[in-house]
């Protein structure tokens, strides 16, 4: 990684360029970063060799993007929001903002990065961004109401905590390998997360519902050093940037169609039902999240961020690529 | 079993052998710092057992405390770090003796002191380095996922901790190449 | 110099340097961040060094070992485990090699909690080592029994590696953990039979003791209510849902604290030194588990594992040669790197080229646990030898490497079994 042979690389000599990502090969972001590779290498006729560090063997979600600066790899994939308080903005489109699926949330995300660009992340060249779907109620009973929420124990993972207390239920902190059991011996009641997690850790075997109200999403951005950027040929870097937003809109819909596949397969095999709130019941539940933003919103501002711009941008950007 | 701490050195008995001159002040620090350091990681061992435990009892009674996992870390990392110097003066790291016990008195403590002074080299160098690492996340301004608390100061905690067990590898350099003869 | 000549340079200097009796956790952690500083730069390797060290020493999911190491230090110090093993002495004392037995079955019990191979060993080993010492068993039988007996930590469900491998080839966890039962169990009554073959041959390694009385036998029952209700605390709590496996850790040693007190057998020496001999042993082992982790990064960046994944991938040989050339591959992986660092590694490159040969999924995740959980007690990176030096500095580190290498003899045959009979596994 960053090991400087790009720069003095020779016209005959591949670019070795070395990418790590904390989760498995087999989650989606993990198959973007296959694409990624396959599509440099292909765009550049074999000019840039890319090696893949999925699984969390080189950097973890800890220390990505640290890594990269240090150049332990040449580019990292993480989630900003994994590490609080440095990337400011990301945490207003993170939060339940309606986003129909991941293709929508990945392109708004995408071109919100490129527009205001994270100061954490100014010594580095952003070579893609995308987010999951929005994060789904997946429980062992029906929630059709505010009031079946309430008291249950749903496993959450960080920047879920808020929205889900503000909705009354009790959120507990596991790590994920938790989960199943946690699930049978009846710790949790249910999840909040992307749906695939139905089919790829077969949770669809205790939990039976999903509730059809979408919250929160995860962003990821992937950087690259900014050294090993600027070491690059222009034709390379070309390259690179022209994948940027073709990469969004694959991955969002690689990832709507692993959901997809995940739903049909749980309620074939396991007769997941989802559960659509009432209109009336949805006002209620736009109402207790909609402060959460207003107040991010608020205290980005009084920080001296563009958070009114970023997320007036946030919803003009949904409406456009939701019309698509 | 008649005495259940057979499986610890009793760690004064071990500062009177060897204490005078410089080197006798100098181990006597050693003992004194990594026994109080060892201290708060026994007192944050008891309390990650407690927290775990009232969490759980909680969740079932009323309702979890959402901050658990990373309580619970941070106490292990206290734990942990502080013990470091500790388990070297309980001579607590395993090593493989196989080969070098048939070799001469005097090579084997040529080879001993190398490693020891190799390892409370690396080990200085840790403790400094953990320190800058501390400083690059206090000023990237990270704070914990779910109780969203800058945790920077613990990792000076750790750094501490690995000051603690380079010290105690240095004394036992010294130790080595001064020679323990007399001692025994 | 290529990367991989990096790789193999730094196998030899890590080899060098444990023979020559640098602790073997220092070893890792030198010579992989000098590997680091040379295949990558001194700042990587600080960044990877000092990341790891703070991400690992505040990790959640590695605090239970303590824990478990501390609910063993405090019902042996109180001297609750005792009377368990005096009552077991009367009960099967009377045949050679019936404690060391003993201690396997409680294993076995144990790991039915536990997921973890070292924190089993650990556990184990804190209660039964001065136990078998007072019963003049060998040392390399008893260290023996506990390193192999902490290794069905992992194979007995729940096991860490099991889940990681469910994660990893998308597989039902719960289908890998039912199917790991009979493994499990077959592996246990082939420890058994390792260790009554051995003393049967060499009777001084277990000596038999005097046949009690029913009447004795049943007078020592009572001694066993407290760590029995322990015991039942514990499991019954993690399958009432009351705790989670991480969570059973606290609780075992909170209620091991709880019934000592009320039994009148904790003070406060006993229980500052059960929180120092905690602090020894869990340090130590928690030192190893974080320092093959940066030997590991250092082994990845040069894409060792990945090239000797991609060669065996590529052999033009008999499907079953591939399999053993692989099952072959991971028991060195084990013994050289970190366990679930290398399976992390190798599982997306091996599983597709295994499943493409034709085998069961579910029998191959099986057979890679049992492959994997051996590599915890083969030279020269042992995990739960080594929590097992640590809790029994006196013996020698090749005396226990000796001792449980009988049996990797029980491991063989488990292995041979399965390839030959694979419906042991798949029938479920
Ligand atoms: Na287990
Ligand atoms: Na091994």
């Amino acid at each position: 990684g960053g090991r400087s042979e790009s720069g003095k690389a020779e016209s005959d000599k591949p670019i070795k360029l070395t990418y790590a990502f904390f989760a498995p090969a087999n989650t989606f972001p993990a198959k973007q970063m296959e694409k990624w590779k396959e599509e440099v290498e292909k765009r550049t006729n074999g000019k840039v060799q890319v090696e893949l560090f999925p699984g969390g063997t080189l950097l973890t979600d800890k220390n990505m993007y640290d890594g990269v600066r240090d150049g332990v790899a040449d580019i990292g994939l993480s989630c900003p929001t994994y590490e609080p308080g440095r990337f400011g903005l990301i945490g207003i489109s993170d939060l339940p903002s309606g986003f129909p699926n991941s293709k929508v949330s990945s392109q708004v995300f995408y071109d919100l990065v490129r527009e205001f660009p994270p100061d954490a992340l100014k010594d580095y060249k952003i070579i893609a961004a995308f987010a999951t779907e929005p994060a789904h109620l997946m429980t062992k009973k029906p929630v059709k109401s505010l009031d079946d929420l309430k008291g249950m124990q749903i496993r959450i993972s960080g920047a879920l905590t808020p929205v889900l207390r503000d909705l009354g239920a009790t959120p507990v902190g596991m790590g994920m390998a938790e989960v199943p059991e946690a699930l049978q011996t009846g710790i949790i009641d249910g999840l909040v997360s992307s749906r695939e997690v139905l089919k790829d850790l077969k949770l669809a075997e205790s939990l039976k519902y999903t509730t059809d109200y979408p919250l929160t999403v995860t962003s990821f951005i992937a950087v690259m050093n900014k050294d090993v950027w600027e070491s690059l040929p222009p034709d390379v870097q070309k390259v690179i940037d022209e994948l940027g937003p073709e990469m969004a809109r694959w991955t969002g819909e690689y990832h709507d169609n692993h959901v997809q596949e995940a739903l049909k397969w749980s309620a074939r095999e396991y007769g997941l039902q989802v559960v659509t709130l009432s209109e009336e019941e949805k006002a209620k539940w736009d109402a207790k999240l909609k402060p959460l933003q207003d107040k991010l919103v608020k205290d980005l501002k009084a920080k001296g961020l563009p958070a009114e711009e970023y997320r007036n941008r946030l919803y003009e950007l949904k409406d456009k690529y939701s019309r698509k | 079993m008649a005495n259940p701490d057979e499986r610890l050195i009793p760690l004064e008995s071990k500062t009177k052998l060897t204490k005078r001159g410089l080197l006798g002040y100098l181990d006597l620090i050693n003992v004194y710092i990594n026994k109080s350091l060892a201290w708060i990681a026994g007192i944050s061992l008891l309390l990650m057992v407690f927290v775990v435990v009232a969490n759980a009892v909680s969740r079932e009674v009323y309702k979890p405390f959402i901050g658990t996992t990373e309580l619970v870390g941070w106490l292990a990392a206290i734990a942990l770090a502080f013990g470091l110097g500790f388990t070297q003066l309980q001579q607590g790291y395993v090593e493989i003796d196989a080969l070098v016990e048939h070799f001469s008195p005097l090579l084997q403590r040529i080879i001993k002191s190398i490693m020891l002074f190799l390892s409370a080299c690396f080990f200085f160098m840790v403790s400094w380095k953990m320190v800058s690492y501390a400083i690059n996340v206090a000023e990237n301004g990270n704070v914990s996922e779910t109780m969203k608390i800058p945790f920077y100061p613990l990792i000076y905690l750790v750094a501490l901790g690995f000051t603690g067990l380079t010290l105690a590898l240095f004394v036992d350099f010294v130790k080595e190449v001064v020679g323990r003869a007399g001692d025994e | 110099m290529s990367d991989i000549t990096i790789a193999l340079i730094g196998l030899l200097v890590l080899f060098f340097l444990m023979i020559l009796r640098m602790p073997i956790s220092f070893s890792m952690f030198i010579v992989g961040f000098a590997g680091l500083l040379t295949v990558a730069s001194p700042k990587a390797a600080f960044s990877v060094l000092t990341g790891d060290l703070w991400n690992q020493f505040s990790s959640y999911t590695m605090s239970v070992i303590p824990l478990y190491i501390l609910m063993g230090e405090i019902i042996f110090r109180t001297g609750v485990t005792e009377s368990l093993f005096k009552a077991a002495y009367k009960w099967v004392g009377h045949l050679r090699g019936g404690m060391a037995a003993t201690v396997v079955l409680a294993s076995a019990g144990f790991a039915a909690i536990c997921g973890s191979n070292s924190a089993t060993a650990a556990a184990m080993g804190t209660m039964a080592l001065p136990e078998l010492k007072k019963y003049k068993y060998d040392e390399k039988l008893s260290t023996g029994s506990v390193a192999a007996g902490g290794t069905l930590g992992i194979i007995i469900p729940p096991s860490t590696v099991l889940l990681v491998i469910a994660l990893q080839t998308e597989q039902s966890v719960k289908q890998l953990f039912v199917a790991s039962v009979i493994p499990g169990i077959l592996l246990t009554l082939l420890f058994l039979l390792t260790i009554f073959f051995l003393c049967m041959k060499y009777p001084e390694m277990g000596p038999a003791g005097p046949v009690s009385t029913f009447k004795e036998k049943m007078v020592s029952i009572k001694g066993v209510f407290p760590t029995l209700l322990l015991f039942i605390f514990v499991i019954g709590g993690l399958y009432k849902g009351w705790f989670t496996p991480t969570e059973s850790g606290a609780f075992g040693a909170f209620g091991a604290m709880v019934i000592s007190l009320a039994m009148g057998k904790l003070n406060f020496s006993k229980l500052s030194a059960s929180l120092f001999g905690t602090l020894k042993s869990s340090t130590m082992v928690l030192t190893l588990v974080i320092s093959a982790m940066v030997f590991s990064r250092f082994l990845t960046i040069t894409r060792l594992p990945y090239e000797v994944a991609d060669w065996t991938a590529a052999l033009h040989v008999p499907s079953l040669i591939i399999l053993l050339a692989i099952l072959g591959i991971y028991i060195l992986g084990g013994a050289l790197m970190d366990a679930l660092g290398f399976l992390i590694i190798s599982i997306p490159i091996f599983y597709p080229t295994v499943m493409a040969l034709g085998y069961d999924p579910v029998w191959f995740a099986v057979l890679l646990c049992i492959v994997t959980s051996a590599g915890a007690i083969t030279p020269p990176v042992g995990v739960t030898v080594f929590v097992v030096k640590g809790l029994a500095p006196e013996t020698p580190v090749m005396s226990i490497f000796k001792g449980a290498g009988y049996f990797l003899v029980a491991y063989a045959v488990l292995i041979a079994l399965l390839i030959v009979f694979p419906g042991t596994i798949t029938f479920m």
